[in-house]
């Protein structure tokens, strides 16, 4: 099981999600340290000293200054939105007949999967169940709840989607790295809500075959 | 607007306790405001520490589930209601008819019923806690179905919605008061075009108040109707929605959150522009900036819903970007009314740039949320509790200490101690950040909000520890800042009526004001009747700068 | 009151459009409802303040006015004290919580809440 550090990204989804938190962490931090860079200039270049004991100027408007400065992040935003656009798309597309599809149901603490033609696994705070999925092949999972709000999240695909009763949502998870991932729920919903947990282990699509015919004789 | 003078009702002053209780004028119920969220800051504060403390090391069984809930719960709605926005209405009500010129607010018997609204709401949400099940224990948000009546059956939800109905009508009404004020009540000559920002920014605010405040009274109406008269509205089993709820809500929650920052810009504005020595740089653009936010802010609503599958992420991805822009202008502002003056490292404006450091970063991560492949893993995890603390604690918070620091000597005359200041914002800066930085990476790293423990794996034992460490250094500056109000009281170093060499109305006069707020005005012919009035040659060229259009 | 009266015909506007782009955009009924609701809300104001407000004419708008031309202009009557605001929160408070947690606990309430109230009444005298 992966420990809770920089997320494995163990979907090709994630992967796009990833590039999207680089784009966005890179374009933060770089217009942060501009804008930090000035304040500190200004904050230390301009403090009151024994030669610079009165403001220079009174000056209070520049035109084309301000003009800049609302047009270019203008810009920034709109590419920015262009990127977030394009990337939430990829993510969110939905394969036609998805091969494995699951529908999870979230209740007060724990998840139901049911398997299209095949096992249903249930569990609960004590004993979280465990979703197995083949590499390499891409799942749609429905989420729905039967109670409260939940949300079926694991961090280590960087995805979440809430599970909310009296609606179904779908998405795709294409898993790319073998191993076993945790999940957790990830919208308040209660006093089990720190410790709503569930697995997903990925297998090799013929260790997936097996593992269904066994649970088939369950 | 001209009509026959009437005789002024007056009584003479008196400080006693029925004095206080039956007060109309603006300054008292200012005081009564802000102090009352002082208090409200404080308990909402040791609620906060509490939560640290339980999170220092993962397991740990100081706190249950059901008491942790509720201590989040009242925390965040504490701070948001109770502190946060309430600080800049008690603020706004003592400063605006000063920084206008006018003897008191337009309608001072709702001003005072404002108060009292706001204060015994508050209590009957904190009373919630001495009800049988205890304190409400959803969030602050509230989201049904978690909080109706066949999952959280307490009464302490039921306090919880009453009394946030009553600060709800209370800031509805304030916010009235506050326009009418500003727009009829200004002093002759002031125009306005020439009103401080400050005062500009809670005209914006009280604009966002009347859009926003409205939509939440009536959800917990209907939240009321659900869990006490038998109503279905939120519930899916009955063809009510529980996506409704999270629309209407956050049609108020989103506003709302302006209305956390909009007031503390302009004591930003106000701080540095008088620190610096320089007028409020751009003033024509920081107002439109201040009005693009409030309107922008209507249409985000649902970037709180990214994950839930039901909204058109694309819609409020790009509105919300674009706040980014009006936002940035008035970083810009800030930097270049400090470019070319000469600035003076006083408490307040230590404050001042300290929110500006902070605030960045809390606006930077603000648009990465704000892109819905980020917010699949950010919502609902430590990514966003460190990104709102950032605007709210680190920003918000922040410009509260600036403006206590620098109006308290014009309300109560004399000066608070700048050395025990200046140490306490060095413990308040490193605290915050020491504590908010870490939680940036547990929610990357995938630990959610609102949970009591987590798992002694990876890296979020040690992340949460640092976290905590931070927070205690933010404890001993609260005990800090206790400790120089009682030693400054002791003290008492008269202020004057313009310690800081400020330019707005305020402080032309006496410290603490009169009753009827000014014996005499000064002519105003700019945003800064002061500065004309200390340097007599210069006015011509301010005249034609911040002439009305 | 130019400018007031912009700020509002302006925002009702703004609204007006946001309203209209996101039942193109989105589809969704919930957060146009309650656009139009806003919409309809600030102009209301923004009509009241065109016609109504037409003729203000304030000392305030007069970028050359002073403080000696306005004197004896009225700006209103401000009372200094008033016993109803503290007793209209506390009232209301009974009222809410006797609405969650027993009418005969707010029966209780209200009889103190007048004894109460006319005790401040008096003593303000």
């Amino acid at each position: 099981m992966y420990p809770p550090t920089w997320p494995a990204l163990g979907t090709t989804q994630s992967q796009a999600l990833a590039d999207d938190w680089k784009i966005f962490t890179y374009a933060a931090l770089a217009v942060a340290l501009l804008v930090w860079g000035l304040i500190a200039f200004a904050a230390l270049r301009f403090r009151r000293t024994a030669r610079n004991a009165q403001p220079r100027s009174q000056r209070d408007t520049n035109g084309p200054l301000e003009i800049a400065w609302t047009v270019a992040p203008l810009v920034l935003v709109i590419v920015l939105f262009g990127v977030t656009y394009h990337i939430e798309n990829d993510v969110e597309r939905l394969a036609p007949n998805a091969p494995v599809q699951i529908a999870v149901n979230a209740y007060r603490w724990g998840w139901t999967f049911r398997y299209l033609h095949g096992p249903t696994i249930n569990g609960n705070l004590n004993a979280p169940p465990e979703m197995v999925l083949p590499l390499g092949q891409t799942t749609e999972i429905t989420v729905s709840s039967s109670d409260v709000i939940h949300s079926f999240w694991i961090p280590d695909m960087l995805f979440k989607r809430d599970a909310i009763p009296g609606r179904v949502s779908s998405f795709d998870l294409t898993p790319s790295k073998p191993g076993t991932f945790l999940g957790r729920c990830g919208e308040f919903c209660g006093l089990g809500h720190a410790t709503m947990a569930f697995r997903v282990r990925i297998v090799s699509p013929s260790e997936y075959q097996h593992w269904l015919a066994y649970e088939a004789t369950q | 607007m001209s009509a026959a003078a009437l005789p002024r009702v007056t009584a003479p002053e008196r400080h006693d306790i029925l004095s206080w209780i039956t007060t109309t004028d603006h300054k008292r119920i200012g005081i009564l405001y802000m102090g009352t969220t002082m208090l409200f800051m404080l308990v909402a504060g040791l609620l906060a520490m509490a939560i640290r403390t339980q999170l220092a090391r993962p397991g740990e069984t100081l706190i249950d589930a059901h008491t942790y809930n509720q201590i989040f719960t009242l925390h965040g709605t504490a701070m948001i209601f109770l502190v946060i926005a309430p600080f800049a209405l008690g603020l706004a009500n003592y400063l605006i008819p000063l920084q206008i010129g006018a003897p008191d607010m337009a309608f001072p018997r709702l001003n005072a019923t404002s108060y009292w609204m706001f204060l015994f709401g508050g209590l009957i949400v904190f009373g919630g806690a001495a009800t049988n099940e205890g304190a409400a224990a959803a969030g602050w948000t509230s989201y049904v179905p978690l909080s109706e009546i066949s999952i959280s059956s307490g009464l302490g939800q039921d306090f919880w919605i009453v009394g946030l109905a009553m600060v709800s009508v209370a800031s509805i009404i304030t916010a009235l008061n506050f326009v009418t004020t500003a727009f009829i009540f200004r002093a002759p000559g002031m125009t306005m075009w020439r009103l401080p920002i400050f005062t500009w920014e809670m005209i914006a605010t009280a604009l966002l108040i009347f859009m926003a405040f409205p939509s939440l009274t009536a959800t917990l109406l209907m939240l009321f109707v659900d869990r006490r008269l038998g109503g279905h509205v939120f519930d899916p089993a009955y063809g009510g929605s529980a996506i409704l709820y999270q629309h209407l809500f956050w049609f108020f929650g989103h506003p709302e959150v302006y209305v956390l920052i909009l007031p503390y810009f302009g004591v930003i504005s106000e701080v540095i522009s008088t620190f610096s020595g320089r007028p409020m740089f751009g003033y024509t653009g920081m107002v439109l900036a201040a009005f693009a936010i409030a309107g922008l802010s209507m249409g985000v609503w649902a970037h709180h819903m990214f994950t839930t599958g039901a909204v058109n992420n694309p819609f409020f991805s790009f509105v919300s970007f674009l706040i980014a822009v009006p936002t940035g202008i008035k970083f810009f502002n800030w930097i270049c009314t400090m470019w070319g003056g000469a600035i003076r490292y006083t408490t307040p404006m230590l404050y001042a740039i300290g929110f500006l450091m902070n605030f960045l970063l809390g606006g930077v991560t603000g648009v990465m949320v704000a892109s819905p492949p980020v917010d699949f893993q950010a919502q609902d995890s430590y990514f966003v509790v460190a990104h709102f603390h950032y605007t709210i604690a680190g920003g918000s918070l922040f410009a509260l200490l600036a403006a206590v620091y620098y109006w308290w000597p014009k309300v109560f005359g004399w000066m608070l101690d700048e050395r025990l200041g200046k140490i306490g914002f060095w413990l308040t800066f490193v605290g915050f950040n020491v504590t908010f930085m870490p939680m940036f990476f547990m929610g990357l790293f995938g630990m959610p909000r609102r949970a009591y423990t987590y798992a002694d794996a990876g890296a979020l034992p040690a992340l949460n520890l640092t976290a905590t460490v931070g927070s205690y250094l933010m404890l001993i500056a609260a005990l800090l800042f206790v400790a120089n109000i009682i030693v400054s009281a002791r003290r008492r170093v008269p202020a004057g009526n313009d310690p800081w060499d400020a330019n707005t109305l305020e402080w032309a006069t006496t410290s603490p004001p009169p009753e009827h707020n000014f014996e005499s005005l000064p002519p105003i012919r700019s945003a800064r009747p002061l500065w004309d009035l200390k340097h007599p040659r210069s006015q011509a060229v301010v005249v034609k700068v911040a002439g009305a259009p | 009151m130019t400018t007031a009266r912009g700020l509002f015909i302006s925002s009702a506007l703004f609204t007006g459009v946001l309203a209209i782009a996101y039942w193109i955009v989105a589809h969704e009924p919930a957060g146009t409802m309650m656009l139009g609701f806003m919409t309809a809300a600030l102009s209301t104001v923004a009509i009241y303040m065109f016609f109504a407000e037409r003729d203000a004419d304030l000392y305030a708008d007069r970028p050359d006015a002073t403080m000696r031309e306005a004197a004896g202009e009225h700006v209103g009557t401000f009372v200094t004290y008033s016993p109803a605001p503290f007793w209209i929160g506390l009232a209301l408070s009974g009222l809410v919580l006797g609405l969650v947690v027993a009418p005969a606990a707010a029966g209780l309430g209200i009889v103190a809440l007048l004894f109460l109230g006319g005790l401040l009444i008096v003593r303000s005298r």
